[in-house]
This record gives C-alpha cells, sequence and structure tokens, in this order.
C-alpha cells in the first residue's frame, strides 16, 4: 500500500500536479463566485424595477444566461471574444463562471425578495421604519433564510461545472487527474483522489452554510450574551 | 388629533369609499364595525400611511400623510398598530421584535430599548418570553407581542384591526384584556372589531361602515341601545 502510494503519487510528482489543479479549480470557483454574486446585485436591482426599460433587458439577459450551458460561454469567450487576444485563460473561465453565477443567482435573489410577505413589510411601515431600515433589517434577512439553501446548490453545482474548463486547455483538478490516470495507468487510483477533493470541497462548502445558516438575527443575543453574567 | 378630509380609495376602478369625513380627539375610544369587505381595514390603513387614498387627506396631530417625506413619516410616528394576523417579525425574537423600531428609529441605545422592551411584556403579561420566536408562540401570545410591539414608540394614536379575530374564545379574553388597559390610559384608540361587549365597555364612538363608507355614527351607547338606520339596526340585531 505504502509502496504504491509513493510509486503512483510521490516518485512521479503526481502529488504536485494535482495540487497544483486543485488550486486552480478552488481559485476559479472562488472568484466567479464573489464576482458573480456581486455583479447579481444590480441584475437583481433591474430585474425587480418597476420600470420595464430596465426590468426588460435584465430579464433578456438572465434568460440568455441561464438558457446558455456554461460551457457554451466559456468557448464563446475563449474562441471568439478574446480570441485576438493574450490573456491567461483561467481570466476567461473566471468571466464566464462569473456570468453563468451572476445569472442564477440574480434569479435565486429575486425570487427570496419576493417570498418575503406584505405583511412582514407593513409591520415595518407602521412602525414607522424608513425604507433603508426595512431593506436591511427585515427584507433582506428574511429573504437570505429563503435564499441561502437554494444559493448553497448554487456553489455546489459551480464547483462541479469549473471541471469542464479542461476544454480551454485549463488544467484544473480534473483535468490534472486526467492526465496523471493516464501517465500512471492507475484510473481507479487517481478518479478515487479526484472524488475524494471534489467531495472535499463540497463538505466545506456545506459547513460553512451551516454556520452561515445559524446565524441569528437581531441585536438581543450578543446584547444579552454581554450583559448577563 | 386626527382630521380625516374627503378621503376616497378605489382599488382598480372598483370604490371602497367616497369622502369620508371625519375627526377624532386625543383620547377618544372609537370602535369601528360593519360586515366583512366593507372597507374597515382599508380605512383604518389609510390612517397610518399603509394605504395612500386616491384623495382627501388624513392629518395626524397636524402633519400630513403624504405630505413632504419628513411630515409623512413624522406623523406615522404618532401611529401604532396592530394587525389581525400579528405580523411579527419571522426573523427575529420577541424582545428584538418590541425593540427594532426603538433602536432604528428613535436611536435609542440598546440597554434602553431592551429595557424598555422588557417592562412592555411585563405589561402584556409575557415577561418569560424574551427569547421565543413567533412561530413558538400561541396566537394569543403573539398578539399580546403585537400590542407590546406597537407600543413600544409610545404612540398617541393605536389602531386595532380585529386583533382578537384570529384567536379562539379563551386567547380573546387575554388579548382583549391587555387592549382594555391601554383603554384606560388617554390614547386614541381606533379598533375594529366585531367584539361588540368590549367596544360597549371600552369605547366611546362607534362608526358602523357599509359599502360607501360611515352609514352612521355615534355615541357607543345609543349606537348599540337606539340605531337609527336601516342597516345599522339589522347589523345588530344579528348579535
Ligand atoms: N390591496 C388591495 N387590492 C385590491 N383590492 C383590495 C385591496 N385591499 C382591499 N381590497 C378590497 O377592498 C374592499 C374592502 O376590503 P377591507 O379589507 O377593507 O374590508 P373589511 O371591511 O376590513 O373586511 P373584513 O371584515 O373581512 O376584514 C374589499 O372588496 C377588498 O377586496
Ligand atoms: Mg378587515
Amino acid at each position: 500500500m505504502i509502496a504504491f502510494i509513493q510509486e503512483n503519487l510521490i516518485q512521479n510528482n503526481a502529488w504536485y500536479s494535482i495540487l497544483q489543479g486543485l488550486l486552480v479549480t478552488i481559485q476559479i470557483t472562488a472568484a466567479a463566485l464573489v464576482l458573480g454574486t456581486l455583479l447579481a446585485v444590480p441584475v437583481c436591482m433591474l430585474r425587480i424595477s418597476h420600470k420595464r426599460v430596465l426590468a426588460v433587458p435584465a430579464q433578456a439577459f438572465i434568460a440568455f444566461i441561464r438558457g446558455t450551458p456554461v460551457l457554451m460561454l466559456l468557448m464563446l469567450f475563449y474562441y471568439v471574444v478574446f480570441q485576438s487576444v493574450r490573456i491567461d485563460a483561467v481570466f476567461i473561465a473566471i468571466i464566464a463562471f462569473s456570468l453563468n453565477v451572476s445569472g442564477n443567482v440574480a434569479e435565486i435573489m429575486r425570487s427570496a425578495i419576493l417570498s418575503v410577505s406584505k405583511p412582514q413589510l407593513d409591520s415595518a411601515r407602521a412602525l414607522g421604519l424608513s425604507r433603508f431600515a426595512i431593506f436591511s433589517y427585515v427584507l433582506l434577512p428574511q429573504a437570505s433564510i429563503v435564499a441561502m439553501p437554494v444559493y448553497k446548490s448554487a456553489v455546489i453545482n459551480l464547483l462541479q461545472w469549473t471541471c469542464v474548463v479542461g476544454y480551454i486547455s485549463i488544467t484544473d483538478l480534473t483535468r490534472a487527474i486526467n492526465y496523471m490516470s493516464t501517465r500512471t495507468l492507475e484510473p481507479f487510483f487517481m478518479l478515487f483522489i479526484g472524488i475524494m477533493f471534489y467531495l472535499g470541497l463540497s463538505y466545506l462548502i456545506y459547513g460553512l452554510f451551516a454556520w452561515i445558516e445559524k446565524r441569528k438575527f437581531g441585536a438581543s443575543h450578543r446584547y444579552y450574551r454581554r450583559n448577563t453574567k | 388629533m386626527i382630521t380625516i378630509r374627503n378621503v376616497s380609495k378605489a382599488f382598480g376602478g372598483k370604490t371602497v369609499f367616497e369622502n369620508i369625513s371625519a375627526r377624532f380627539a386625543k383620547n377618544e375610544r372609537i370602535a369601528i364595525i360593519g360586515q366583512s369587505g366593507v372597507g374597515k381595514s382599508v380605512f383604518l390603513r389609510c390612517l397610518n400611511g399603509l394605504e395612500r387614498p386616491d384623495s382627501g387627506e388624513v392629518r395626524i396631530a397636524g402633519d400630513r400623510l403624504f405630505g413632504s417625506r419628513r411630515e409623512h413619516m413624522r406623523a406615522i410616528s404618532h401611529t401604532g398598530m396592530v394587525f389581525q394576523q400579528f405580523n411579527l417579525f419571522s426573523h427575529l425574537n420577541v424582545i428584538d421584535n418590541i425593540a427594532l423600531a426603538l433602536i432604528k428609529t428613535r436611536h435609542t441605545s440598546k440597554a434602553e430599548a431592551f429595557a424598555f422592551s422588557e417592562i412592555l411584556l411585563g405589561k402584556v403579561g409575557l415577561p418569560d418570553k424574551r427569547f421565543a420566536y413567533p412561530s413558538e408562540l400561541s396566537g394569543g401570545q403573539q398578539q399580546r407581542i403585537g400590542i407590546a410591539r406597537a407600543l413600544a414608540l409610545n404612540p398617541d394614536v393605536l389602531l386595532f384591526d380585529e386583533p382578537t379575530s384570529a384567536l379562539d374564545p379563551s386567547m380573546k379574553e387575554e388579548v382583549l384584556s391587555v387592549i382594555a388597559d391601554i383603554a384606560l390610559q388617554n390614547k386614541l384608540l381606533i379598533i375594529v372589531t366585531h367584539e361588540l361587549q368590549f367596544a360597549h365597555d371600552y369605547t366611546d364612538r362607534i362608526l358602523f361602515f357599509d359599502e360607501n363608507g360611515v352609514y352612521e355614527e355615534g355615541p357607543t351607547k345609543q349606537m348599540l341601545q337606539s340605531p337609527k338606520r336601516e342597516k345599522t339596526i339589522k347589523f345588530l340585531s344579528a348579535y
């Protein structure tokens, strides 16, 4: 067993290639998640606007992004948009995946915001809360409770879909594993390692969300923890 | 305290009421009664800006609703509302429900806001429910928290929209007794209700609504004992 690992992972520096691939996967996933989510905010705001000139383009953008396989977007950027520009393929992947995330997450945000019931907002208005306060302390928290589980699936999906970046010659985790499978002629072992890494990342994400979803809203928790001893 | 001049409201061309004018004085207690669907809730919601009248104006302590933004917010700040379905903030525990507006609109310190909220919790008889969430409370308990929340900003006007209609009889009593306390506190209290006994015991004046608006009004005793107009007589004889 030890000899086997020694031979297939260590002697040929396979572990190094795999780790490199893992880092690329994490890099693309994290960057696309952050950029895509940031971009989703204005897209969602335009989409829920009552002005048609704002809502319709946003709706078209969302429909286009959600209707297009992310691999197509990826190839579109790689072979067409940035064809004559020399930039890093990883950068292109981040752009394509960010757009993909923004369309999906804008829709997640929209349905979460619409799910907040009118009576809850009536209560807030009747108390004389400002629009900003209603948004920050009632609408957003309640929408986030609805959005979190769906957002979590979107993140896991993103992680898994980044495995197609091999198509534009990026060596991510999947491609590194594929490469090592052919080199070592131990595909089962290599795939096992690859799957373990994806599973590990997924569990990390689940853990992170479990922690976020456990958070409580309102000022009382911290206040009473501090002042009752 | 509240002056209503020629207020009309329609939804999608369908008139709810037209040209209602009324005055409610500082420590009057008003009951609004009438058949279901005649616009009692809509009228009440016009008194704190939840609905915008199509025409006419509502002034609270001189400040006009839907005047300038500042005037509007000042007008609202005189009022508190209790809803039929309680409408507690589902993501906040009881003490945060009560303290939220104090902290966010009056910029009261947390220490003061929570201390005052605890006093209110005592007043509505739920001192040990500070950290409970609305979903963990019975309807009657939720409504008592709803009342405490409406009292947090110490408003001069309290609006109740059928506060006990969603409760079974045993819980009605506990909520009505809390409202009865408030009725003795020199506030303007306006309550839409089907509890005629409560109206009889604790209000000064009754407005009877029909599909066109205020159909008949008068002092409580007189309205209940000798209503003058046909629909009022028919409505009251059913009780
Ligand atoms: N937001 C709204 N949009 C359209 N129509 C509405 C709206 N709110 C109320 N209405 C209509 O206005 C009319 C009056 O409704 P309202 O809720 O004020 O009746 P109500 O007297 O309070 O009845 P109930 O005793 O059942 O509460 C009803 O016909 C109702 O359908
Ligand atoms: Mg009603």
